[in-house]
């Protein structure tokens, strides 16, 4: 395991927001069921997003930078599991009062400081992903602590907001959303940047994820949680990478971004001994015969089918920096790739010139310039040449601060501009909520006890991290403590039993849980226990029953015959 | 109000507030009992309740905190807050043509109102410039906000004033002129300048949006383009609504002012014209007329704008088992026209025949319209029609009740002759009586039937 003394050294600090769908019947706005759909939609719908005004009358830098790439949004719609709200031609309905109660309840789960009068906010998402153009969320709680490694981590907030759409496609202009998934509600609950090593950043998305789970009052399964994960270094920009699906890819992400962002460090200190400012570069670019482009692997038939040019742009003196390494096998190409990829909507990357002979003596290229060749409709390449150039010109100030996708094996690439709070503003459409004075006791009442609380219990009862682990995240804590409570079985044979045995049968299609249900397998084990079955009879005799619908325990024990 | 410290709170939060020296926009740390909150001091919108204070945290989200809860406050500082859209001056280009704004309080472009937590409406050139750009490759912009009302409360006295300011604009040579208006009773507008304002030399456009301009999927910025062009470029010299075709951003509709109807609370594609094809479609390019017959424009074509309206008039909404005092007290109150949406041809049960009957011998004037909107009264067909024509009523074959309403108004306004009035109402305008019902003006599809799901599939709703 990784000591990280060098990314300590470089000051990392990670922060993480976990975005976790409740098990809600229904969505959080309208009263829609939160089925997700595979099969082909019905409609479709087309809307453009322009950024409007905050409360302080600001425009949000990435809503402004999302209106440049003038994107044609659809939005695919099922007849009969979305309503016009989803398609933004109906006024939201109030919240959900069941995921409002699960949001406060787990608010209360990471101890926070509560609300008392829910506000409504509209957060801009101009990518089209929500087709209001914001997404509405709102706080429960803030100044929020749970213990880990020995100290405490401290969260910031959680909101409770609805879900955004599904992408489908985004290939140039256009980009198809489906609405299944628009306002299921979530919680996000956000850590302060406190974790100082990408494995404290997985050990902490693992904590929140028990923590949440251990409430049943969160969906599972795939997509059910994402994290968005932030990494800094000293000296260097809070980086949000959007969306992570699994705990798994959190340390190589937080790895890879802290040394990208000390890459852009060591470029810009690079840049600023170098003779180059960012005046050097102008937005200028010359659109390439049929032969130049072909030179440069663009295929001129396919870019006359579709009317697009093919272009150069020639950056003097700055070969050695565009392949500066960023990240595992990228360079600084990538953060231009990127870019432009987002912003001027080009469907292919641009390359470096392959240094044709043609091409070369036809622009007065040295063998210090780089020379980038890219294509598009005409239109899109001036604003990819100025997007290259403030690009470049951000490398000599450090690092962008960035929203980025998660790539397979741990990079990222450009998502867009990080979003600040600009971009927040009152619903209009819904009034503030109060919540009533009785409901805060009354959900207290219902919270289980902590995960950290239970581990320690557990520990003190003699069970092992592995079985602690299994109890905590198949949610069998709850059964398990109740077992427990009814009989004097011993706690370690009772834990094998529920967190391996019944795992294993069910892996093996023996599922005692969907076969007989929580209570029909809480009532099976103490029965077995009463009448002097051990542990590994019970095991025995669940599976017999788990294969035998409708069966009796004496039949099960006549079967079986557990010794 | 403007320099309330306690903006919008009042009771128990105002004596907080008081009690620990806050005010609205101070950046403060609250304490409630174990809990801390820290952000600004928002203003309190006057319908919320008086028990909770609104802080908006530095993630720019708001929440709010019950009063009676907290038990310290620390002032930090205040936070000093400039709001406006972001105003530039309107380019003007001498080869574009000069549009004209008129405002009335809809919202094209917008800000919000902390006090009641409210959109209200940006609308000076410039600000129009900072929140829609594309209008400056359009046109040259005027702006002049008439009145700032909703469009649920505009009335007589505000279409006469619009009526005014028409032809004011006509005759400074405007080349079109354009009407920001709420979306409630736009289309009454429409009707009541399409009497008031005949033989237009221009269009007359009247636009607003459906979802509200502070949002960043509105329909308004769009609406607001395709009208300056229709004001800017449109062929017909008519009163038209401008508003999206189909709910997607794709084209909008020019609907004639007497024939368009709000059929739905809150779609985009919510203005429909009934009982016939909507003149034409506009988008960022083009115009498609979908109807031949229309006034050309004509700068030199004198209008004649009669900007009058006798208020006197009411409509009714008929419904099974009317008595017969709903016509009976209108006219003991004083009303001198009853405009009557009937079931099917123009219909209303028998105990209406007596109510009637005193009604248009007294001097009433008492129209029938259909309740179903599309289709004729043809109050010939039944007994029921043949005896209400007997007893004084007149179809007024497929004029919207609504339209009806303004255009009996507007006629009493123009004339005390009964026969004149008569004449006025069953003279067509704008398309408020065609002589035949085309096969494509009745559409209303129904969903689940296989061949209107095909139509569906692609972006054309």
């Amino acid at each position: 395991m990784q000591d990280y003394t060098e990314l300590r050294e470089l000051g990392f600090k990670g922060g993480l927001e976990t975005h976790q769908q409740l098990a809600t019947r229904g969505k959080l706005f309208c009263r829609c069921s939160t089925k997700i759909r595979n099969d082909e939609h019905d409609q479709e719908i087309l809307r453009h997003m322009r950024p409007t005004l905050s409360e302080f009358g600001e425009y949000d830098g990435t809503a402004l930078m999302e209106f440049k790439t003038k994107k044609q949004v659809h939005y695919q719609l099922y007849n009969d599991s979305v309503c016009t709200y989803e398609m933004d031609d109906t006024p939201p309905f109030q919240a959900n009062p069941e995921a409002v109660e699960s949001a406060l309840q787990l608010a209360m789960m990471f101890n926070m400081s509560l609300v008392d009068e829910l506000h409504i906010t509209r957060k801009q998402y101009l990518d089209g992903s929500i087709p209001t153009g914001f997404q509405r969320t709102a706080i429960v709680g803030v100044n929020g602590k749970i213990p880990f490694m020995g100290r405490d981590l401290h969260f910031v907030q959680m909101s409770m907001e609805e879900d955004a759409c599904r992408e489908v496609s985004d290939i140039g202009h256009h980009v198809v959303y489906r609405t299944d998934r628009l306002s299921i509600p979530l919680v996000e609950p956000v850590t302060a940047p406190e974790l100082y090593t990408p494995r404290e950043m997985a050990i902490a998305a693992k904590l929140i994820g028990e923590t949440l789970r251990s409430t049943h009052l969160v969906r599972r399964g795939i997509g059910s949680v994402r994290q968005d994960v932030n990494i800094s270094i000293r000296g260097g920009t809070r980086i949000e990478i959007k969306g992570v699906a699994k705990i798994g890819y959190i340390e190589p992400l937080s790895r890879i971004e802290a040394y990208r962002q000390k890459a852009l460090l060591d470029l810009r200190h690079e840049l600023k001994t170098s003779d180059l400012t960012p005046d050097s570069f102008k937005p200028i670019y010359t659109v390439l015969d049929k032969i130049a482009s072909a030179g440069e692997g663009f295929d001129p038939a396919m870019l006359e089918s579709k009317n697009h040019k093919a272009a150069v742009m020639v950056l003097k003196g700055f070969k050695k920096f565009i392949t500066t390494p960023t990240q595992p096998e990228l360079s600084f190409l990538d953060e231009l790739r990127g870019r432009v990829r987002v912003i001027a909507c080009l469907e292919y990357d641009p390359v470096l010139e392959q240094a044709t002979q043609l091409l070369r003596s036809n622009h007065n290229i040295s063998p210090e310039d780089a020379a980038i060749v890219f294509a598009g409709p005409e239109e899109d390449l001036e604003t990819t040449v100025k997007e290259i150039c403030i690009r470049i010109e951000e490398a000599f100030q450090g690092i962008p601060p960035e929203t980025r996708q998660a790539l397979p094996g741990g990079t990222t690439d450009f998502e867009r501009i990080l979003p600040g709070a600009d971009r927040m503003y009152p619903d209009t459409d819904l009034p503030p909520q109060p919540i009533p004075a009785d409901t805060f006791t009354r959900l207290q009442k219902l919270l289980p006890p902590k995960p950290w609380e239970r581990r320690d219990l557990y520990k003190k009862l003699g069970l092992s991290d592995h079985l602690i682990d299994r109890l905590l995240n198949l949610e069998l804590c709850d059964l398990y403590d109740s077992i427990l409570e009814s009989t004097d079985l011993k706690p370690k044979a009772l834990a094998s039993l529920l967190a391996d045995r019944m795992r294993g049968s069910k892996r093996a299609g023996r599922d005692w849980i969907k076969v007989l249900g929580i209570d029909g397998v809480q009532k099976a084990i103490i029965w077995c226990f009463t009448k002097g079955v051990t542990s590994k009879g019970a095991w025995h005799i669940l599976d017999w029953m788990s294969l035998n619908a409708d069966s009796t325990l004496e039949q099960a024990l006549k079967a079986v015959k557990p010794a | 109000m403007s320099n309330d410290v306690f903006k919008g709170y009042r009771e128990a939060t105002r004596e907080m507030m008081e009690k620990f020296g806050i005010s609205v926009w101070d950046d403060i740390i609250l304490t409630a009992g174990p809990n801390t909150f820290e952000g600004v001091v928002l203003p309190r919108s006057e319908t919320a309740d008086a028990n909770h204070i609104v802080i908006k945290l530095a993630t720019g989200y708001n929440i709010g905190i019950l009063a009676s809860k907290v038990t310290g406050v620390k002032i930090l500082g205040s936070k000093n807050v400039v709001f406006q859209i972001p105003e530039q001056e309107f380019p003007f280009d001498p080869s574009h043509p000069n549009v004209k704004l008129l405002g009335t309080g809809g919202t094209i472009a917008s800000r919000l109102d902390y006090k009641t937590g409210a959109v209200i409406p940006a609308f000076s050139p410039g600000e129009l410039y900072g929140a829609v750009p594309e209008l400056a490759d359009i046109c040259n912009l005027e702006t002049e906000k008439l009145f700032g009302i909703f469009s649920e409360d505009m009335g007589p006295k505000e279409y006469i004033i619009l009526a005014k300011a028409i032809e004011k604009e006509i005759e400074k040579g405007t080349a079109g002129i354009m009407i920001g208006h709420g979306t409630d009773t736009l289309s009454h507008t429409a009707a009541a300048l399409t009497y008031m304002c005949q033989d237009l030399p221009i269009p007359v456009v009247l636009v607003g949006s459906q979802r509200s301009s502070d949002r960043p999927s509105s329909d308004a910025a769009l609406n607001l383009i395709h009208a300056a062009r229709t004001a800017a470029f449109f062929d017909a010299a008519e009163v038209v609504v401008c508003m999206f075709g189909p709910t997607s951003d794709d084209y909008g509709l020019l609907h004639r002012g007497p024939q368009v109807r709000k059929m739905h609370s809150s779609y985009r594609s919510t203005f429909r014209t009934i009982g016939d094809r909507p003149l034409a479609m506009v988008d960022r390019d083009k115009f498609t007329f979908l109807k031949k017959d229309y006034i050309k424009r004509d700068p030199t074509r004198k209008p004649n704008i009669r900007p009058v309206f006798d208020d006197r008039v009411g409509m009714i909404y008929y419904y099974p088992s009317m008595k017969a005092d709903m016509i009976d007290s209108m006219v003991e109150n004083g009303y001198k026209g009853i405009i009557i949406a009937g079931t099917g041809l123009g219909h209303v049960n028998k105990a209406l025949y007596e109510p009637i009957r005193r009604a248009t011998e007294a001097g009433v004037h008492v129209f029938m319209t259909v309740q179903t909107l599309w289709g004729f009264a043809q109050m010939y067909v039944y007994d029921t029609g043949r005896l209400l024509m007997q007893r004084g009523v007149v179809p007024l074959g497929n004029m919207l009740p609504e339209a009806a309403y303004i255009k009996l108004g507007w006629a009493m306004g123009v004339s005390d002759d009964p026969e004149e009035v008569k004449r006025l109402m069953l003279s067509p305008v704008g398309g408020d009586i065609t002589e035949s019902e085309p096969p494509d003006g009745y559409i209303i599809l129904q969903g689940g039937v296989p061949e209107v799901k095909d139509i569906f599939k692609g972006i054309n709703r």
